[in-house]
């Protein structure tokens, strides 16, 4: 186990252990897409008990984004940390996640 | 440090390194860099260097500043990642972006200076941190 999955109303909630990483971020690649394959479209990673995230990690995001985006849906981010937010931003993630502050305004925005 | 081109090496590495940085007085911010920078290039040689099944080391030095500079050294195909060209189009919407060529991205962002040399039958790469 990578991360922790929970149903919150329609919207998957995917919080990742300490590190999204090259090691950890296959797991959570196939967990998602079983669950995009079985009719999600809205999906909120919750980077609250994340640290670390590198390119396999946004590689994660992207591949979502570009699942869900097709079907109406869309890929969302929250409490994530500074670092976090730095490489988001440095990669041009603004224009492929809704980034909030929480999870609540991250499911908003959706 | 050094460690086998196997993913368990590698994440045995990066949970090391993470260790490592922590008992130092290194800032996060820097701390975060170094991980990134490291994981991004080993994980290509991992991925690229080889066309054979044998174990290579791959050699890991961190030298902390300021600056810091990382030196990663492999015996893996010659690559000099300083001379390859942008994949990455951080202004394209969604539908455009590829999935791939991210890493060497953060790589640039993080680093102020990348030194390549191909030395005998290693590649050599130095990595220049901002404080």
């Amino acid at each position: 186990m990578t991360a922790e999955y929970k149903l919150q109303d329609d919207v998957l909630v995917v919080m990742p252990f300490e590190r999204l990483d090259t090691i950890s971020a296959p797991g959570v690649e196939k967990d998602v897409m079983a669950h995009i394959d079985t009719g999600t479209t809205k999906i909120v990673f919750d980077f609250q008990r994340t640290n670390y995230v590198s390119s396999a990690g946004l590689r994660v995001l992207l591949k979502a984004a570009k699942s869900v985006d097709k079907r109406g849906g869309g890929v969302g981010v929250c409490n994530a940390n500074s670092h976090i937010l730095e490489v988001l931003d440095i990669s041009g993630f603004k224009m492929v996640v809704k980034i909030g502050k929480t999870l609540d305004k991250a499911v908003a925005a959706l | 440090m050094t460690l086998n081109n196997r993913a368990e090496d590698l994440g045995a590495a990066l949970l090391k390194l993470e260790a490592f940085l922590e008992r130092t007085d290194t800032s996060p911010k820097l701390g975060y860099a170094i991980q990134l920078v490291f994981e991004e290039l080993v994980t290509n040689i991992i991925k690229y260097g080889y066309d054979d099944q044998d174990l290579h080391q791959i050699h890991a030095d961190i030298s902390l500043g300021p600056p810091t500079v990382l030196t990663i050294e492999d015996d893996g195909h010659p690559y000099d990642p300083t001379t390859q060209a942008e994949e990455v189009d951080t202004l394209a919407p969604q539908e455009e972006r590829q999935i791939g060529g991210l890493g060497l991205h953060l790589v640039r962002a993080q680093t102020t200076s990348m030194r390549y040399a191909r030395t005998a039958r290693l590649n050599r790469l130095e990595l220049v941190f901002a404080e």
